[in-house]
């Protein structure tokens, strides 16, 4: 019994307005509930509940199904209710300054602490050089000095005394003194000395010898001297100085009286202070020298106050709830922080001040959202991801120390204990990929937050999707739509998860056509987005992304690439494919050929001979083989070659979406029984000959029908679709009016007979009683050829010239 | 008598012996010969006592940095002086050659205050360092100096140790009299020429006789661009003077030996050790 065409409201499922109660979208509130998503919606509240470590969540879902946007509104919904974690910041540590140390303090404290220090550095230097300018320090200090002076000044006066009793004076030397002898105020010549008698020469001798060792001793005693003095006047200057900081620092010490650590480290600033008091005492500009007596600090850069700073990290004063931060640019410093360097003199040089936070500590005690794709591309950053959720510390290092590249000594900021929620969002192929290949995966993100694509196309889902869409529209300062453009954009849905009973969960799509919708209406004057502006944006849409899809239509109008849509012709049949460029999907007729000859039962893929079929087209191949073998003459070896071509196909075959239109060839050919030209196939078929479920039969159906509506439609004209894909069908307005018009027909086929009907015009013909398929019929002329081939076969075999073949 | 003007200054002589002193004599003077567009000449003294000394076999020298002393010998002595002279002279040509300046440098042997006086007959102003220090309090600043100060005619020009900033104030101290006159004229020429501050020292314990001082020194003063201040002291005297140039920031004291009192070394001396700054001692 010949199949019938589907009808024209089969091809195509409208959205039933009624179910749509309001005039615009105005009038429905935000979608406060996300739909469809249970699943995902559990594992988000199960993933932000459990405390445990490594339930790390990672959020998977085809692009555009707003899961980033989900994620980050749940994570902010349940962050609200947490409390606000502490401040953190990095304070010099004055005993070893290459490890500086990490406070961490309540909400707000670390940038008051920061202006207290920056308003104290500031007191202090203008206090502190004044007090050292002052006459009573003067005086006091020049005491000290006037004491070592008169010491060293009474040892010298001494010496010269004692020199001048001998006629000697004490002079200076380039490098430092000696006692010569005078006479009449000169330093006696060698002449003059030789003129003194021997009783004189020894005798000055004797004297110089005598002052000379003094001399020495005295020298030997001025290093000490001077040390001493260093001494009295570093004590003079710590005295002094504590007087002006401990009275200014005892302030802040009442202030954070509370915060231990604080306190603690006021002590260690005023202890430093004071040791180092001379860097209050330069002037701008100036890089050392300062007090005497005092040791020179050592600051890492220019800025001799940067030691007190304090380096601000996280400053948490503003939040509501724990944070929750997403780190768009996930590198690996931007992930965990880093130590920066600057210049200076030719060198880089770094302290505490230059360490940067990264998202870990800003999302510490809270939630860190990060797109798995990214991460995995940058270097270093998934390892260093992993470390620190498995240690559950944050250690701010460079790549290079982390993998022990380089020793020099670099500033090492203390650890931060991390406590926080890491959610990775990706597409999902990567999330199987990452549990594939990654042994700690699965330990470090315990939870998989799976995102639907699709939901079911219920009347409440009608209504949902209209929310859905009005709350797109108000948040994006949208036109509302009426009802018939929400329709529209249902059915549009619908047509995107190329299902008659689902709706596309990919929000970014719809949110695309209803802002270009949206412009549409504005071009057009018009208050509210209408059907007309959803069509003329999906038509759009379309038009920009179809220059390679009319390229292909025009290659066969000028039949460049050659397919029939009137005639017939055996072995021969119009099979169909999809083609992906970029963002647009369309589907091409493609003439499949089919030849057979004697042979030794094989179907020979010629596609997959050159490489250019994939795997599963071979697979669908090879069905064939066995489909034919199964069927036909079983009592008989398969003894035909058969060889299977998508004509005119330069870049490759995949898929087994042609199979069936493989296999109507074939039947064709060896059948010798001619093939309706007008028609066009898509379909796999299994080897009980039964047609089987494709994908992109809308886009398959519509490639053929453009081709034959530009040759003119026949009424003649249609493609064969597997049953199966009747439910798929959300084909254009214009296919539509053609099938109601009888110009266009869409057959719904469940098994190769029913097909090989249709295009031949000939009963395929069942087994009788005696097993036997009816005269006439496309069966039995296959089963009557393979018979033949079969024989000629034996005989060839019994020939001697061929016994080695068999 | 003679009037001193900051223009007469044509030739600088700066003492060089490598020292710290006689360098920061060096800046200072270089400094004041590029606003006068003056030249400069530097002389070492191979100090002929030191070599007498070297001489004597027996002679020996207790270095500033070692534990234990040295025989002294000619040809160390004579090689060390060579040395220090080559480092004063390279000090000398880097200095002049960064500000352009005519100069020149020579070394001479012989004992060093007669060696600088007969230098000094050719020049306008003598540069000396502060920074050498004392052997004893009977000598509270070099002995050089101190001789020259008292033996030539020359102005002086005693460098302080650590250099002020170019645009710090210069103080001179006007009593009304003509000695005072002469250099408030110099001080307020070299102010001018810096556009530098002025600060003038008036000291009485008379406020009549201060309100007149000052009356009298703006007299004096010719128009001038740069600010001009009055200090007020009582009782005006030398050691005021060093209080305040000691407390306060200035470039220059420039005073007439005139000013110094019956005892000018003293005086003088308890300025140039005291007061950290750098002096110009006038002559009228």
């Amino acid at each position: 019994m010949p199949i019938k065409s589907l009808p024209p409201d089969a091809l195509y499922r409208r959205c039933d307005l009624n179910l749509l109660r309001f005039n615009t979208t105005d009038e429905l509130e935000d979608l406060s509930e996300i739909t469809g998503q249970d699943r995902a919606i559990d594992a988000i509240k199960f993933g932000i509940g459990i405390k445990s470590p490594g339930y790390n969540m990672f959020v998977l879902g085809g692009p555009g199904t707003g899961k980033h946007a989900m994620v980050r509104e749940f994570l902010a919904r349940a962050a609200a209710d947490q409390q606000v974690p502490e401040d953190l910041c990095y304070i010099n540590n004055f005993d070893n300054p290459q490890q500086p140390i990490a406070l961490r303090l309540p909400p707000g404290t670390a940038a008051k602490l920061r202006a207290d220090m920056a308003e104290l550095v500031s007191d202090l230097s203008s206090a502190l050089p004044s007090l050292f300018e002052s006459e009573d320090y003067r005086n006091r200090r020049q005491v000290v000095e006037d004491e070592f002076k008169n010491r060293q000044e009474a040892a010298f006066e001494q010496l010269q005394e004692r020199g001048k009793a001998k006629n000697l004076v004490l002079i200076r030397t380039p490098v430092g003194f000696a006692f010569a002898p005078v006479r009449n105020g000169a330093v006696v010549s060698p002449e003059e000395y030789q003129k003194l008698s021997g009783d004189e020469q020894r005798q000055v001798q004797t004297d110089m010898e005598a002052l000379q060792a003094s001399l020495e001793e005295t020298i030997r005693q001025m290093p000490l001297w001077e040390r001493e003095r260093r001494g009295r006047i570093r004590e003079l200057n710590r005295e002094v100085t504590m007087f002006s900081v401990g009275h200014t620092i005892d302030d802040l010490r009442e202030k954070y009286r509370e915060l231990v650590a604080i306190v603690r480290y006021l002590e260690t600033v005023e202890k430093d202070i004071i040791e180092h008091v001379d860097v209050f005492l330069l002037a701008p500009g100036e890089r050392h020298g300062g007090e005497e007596g005092a040791p020179r600090p050592r600051p890492a850069v220019a800025d001799r106050f940067r030691r007190y700073e304090v380096n601000v990290i996280v400053d948490n004063g503003n939040l509501k709830g724990a944070p929750v931060v997403y780190e768009d640019n996930p590198v690996f410093g931007n992930l965990i922080g880093a130590v920066e360097h600057q210049a200076e003199m030719g060198a880089l040089v770094t302290d505490f001040t230059l360490i940067k936070g990264g998202a870990l500590h800003r999302a510490n005690g809270g939630f860190l959202v990060l797109d798995a794709h990214r991460v995995l591309l940058q270097p270093y950053a998934w390892e260093a991801l992993k470390r620190t959720i498995r240690s559950r510390q944050i250690r701010i290092e460079s790549p290079a120390q982390m993998f022990s590249m380089i020793s020099t000594i670099a500033v090492e900021p203390q650890v931060v204990p991390m406590n926080l929620k890491v959610v990775l969002v990706g597409d999902r192929w990567l999330y199987y990929l990452l549990h594939e290949n990654d042994f700690e995966f699965h330990e470090l993100f315990k939870v998989a937050v799976d995102f639907e694509d699709e939901m079911n196309w219920s009347a409440d889902a009608t209504m949902t999707y209209a929310r859905l869409a009005a709350t797109i529209a108000r948040r994006e300062n949208l036109r509302p739509l009426d009802k018939p453009a929400v329709g529209r954009v249902i059915e549009h849905g619908s047509r995107l998860a190329d299902d008659t009973s689902k709706l596309s969960m990919r929000i970014g799509n719809i949110a695309d056509v209803l802002r270009e919708a949206d412009h549409w209406a504005s071009q057009s004057g018009r208050k509210i987005v209408g059907v007309d502006h959803v069509q003329a944006a999906i038509d759009a849409q379309r038009r920009r992304s179809d220059r390679v899809r009319e390229r292909s239509q025009e290659m066969i109008q000028r039949q460049l690439v050659l397919i029939d849509t009137d005639g017939e012709s055996a072995g021969q049949i119009n099979g169909l494919s999809v083609m992906s460029v970029g963002a647009l999907t369309f589907g091409k007729p493609s003439r499949i050929t089919a030849k057979v000859r004697l042979g030794r039962g094989e179907v020979i893929d010629i596609e997959r001979q050159v490489e250019l079929g994939g795997p599963i087209h071979s697979k669908g191949v090879m069905i064939l083989s066995a489909f034919l073998g199964a069927r036909y003459a079983i009592d008989h070896p398969l003894s035909l070659s058969a060889s299977l071509v998508f004509e005119q196909s330069y870049g490759g075959v995949e898929g087994d979406s042609a199979s069936s239109a493989e296999l109507y060839a074939l039947l064709s050919a060896l059948a010798d029984l001619p093939i309706r030209q007008s028609f066009a196939v898509t379909g796999s078929v299994n080897q009980h000959g039964q047609v089987q479920v494709i994908g992109g039969v809308n886009e398959k159906i519509e490639g053929f029908f453009d081709v034959c509506h530009a040759r003119g439609l026949t009424g003649r004209q249609g493609v064969l679709i597997p049953e199966g894909n009747a439910q798929h069908l959300m084909l254009r307005q214009d296919i539509v009016d053609a099938a109601q018009a009888g110009q266009f027909a869409i057959y719904p086929v469940r098994a190769i007979d029913d097909g090989i009907e249709l295009l031949t015009g000939v009963p395929a013909g069942a087994r009788d009683g005696g097993g036997q398929f009816p005269e006439g019929s496309v069966n039995r002329r296959v089963e009557d050829r393979l018979i033949a081939l079969a024989e000629r076969r034996r005989s060839f075999a019994a020939t001697p010239a061929s016994a080695g073949e068999a | 008598m003679v009037e001193h003007s900051a223009n007469d200054f044509r030739r600088i002589l700066v003492a060089l012996d490598a020292s710290s002193g006689s360098l920061a004599a060096l800046e200072e003077a270089a400094m004041l010969a590029s606003r006068l567009e003056a030249e400069l000449w530097g002389l070492f003294i191979e100090d002929i006592d030191l070599l007498n000394l070297a001489a004597l076999p027996f002679s020996r020298e207790a270095p500033a940095l070692a534990r234990v002393g040295r025989l002294l010998d000619p040809a160390t002595v004579e090689r060390e002086l060579r040395c220090k002279a080559g480092q004063a002279r390279r000090a000398m040509e880097r200095v002049a050659l960064s500000r352009r300046l005519r100069w020149s440098f020579r070394v001479a042997r012989g004992r060093v205050e007669p060696e600088i006086r007969i230098a000094a007959q050719e020049v306008d102003l003598i540069a000396l360092g502060q920074g050498m220090r004392p052997l004893s309090r009977d000598a509270k600043w070099g002995q050089t100096a101190r001789a020259l100060a008292m033996s030539t005619v020359r102005p002086i020009l005693f460098a302080a140790a650590r250099a002020a900033p170019p645009e710090a104030p210069i103080l001179t101290w006007y009593a009304g009299t003509e000695a005072s006159r002469q250099s408030l004229s110099a001080a307020t020429r070299l102010a001018r020429r810096d556009g530098r501050k002025l600060v003038i020292f008036l000291g009485s314990s008379d406020p009549e006789e201060r309100a007149q001082l000052e009356l009298s020194a703006s007299r004096t003063l010719p128009s001038m661009a740069s600010p001009v201040a009055f200090r007020h002291a009582a009782p005006a005297d030398i050691e005021e003077l060093i209080r305040i140039l000691r407390v306060e920031k200035f470039g220059l004291l420039v005073i007439d030996a005139g000013m110094l009192g019956d005892d000018a070394d003293a005086s003088l001396g308890r300025l140039v050790e005291g007061s950290g700054c750098s002096i110009l001692l006038l002559r009228n």
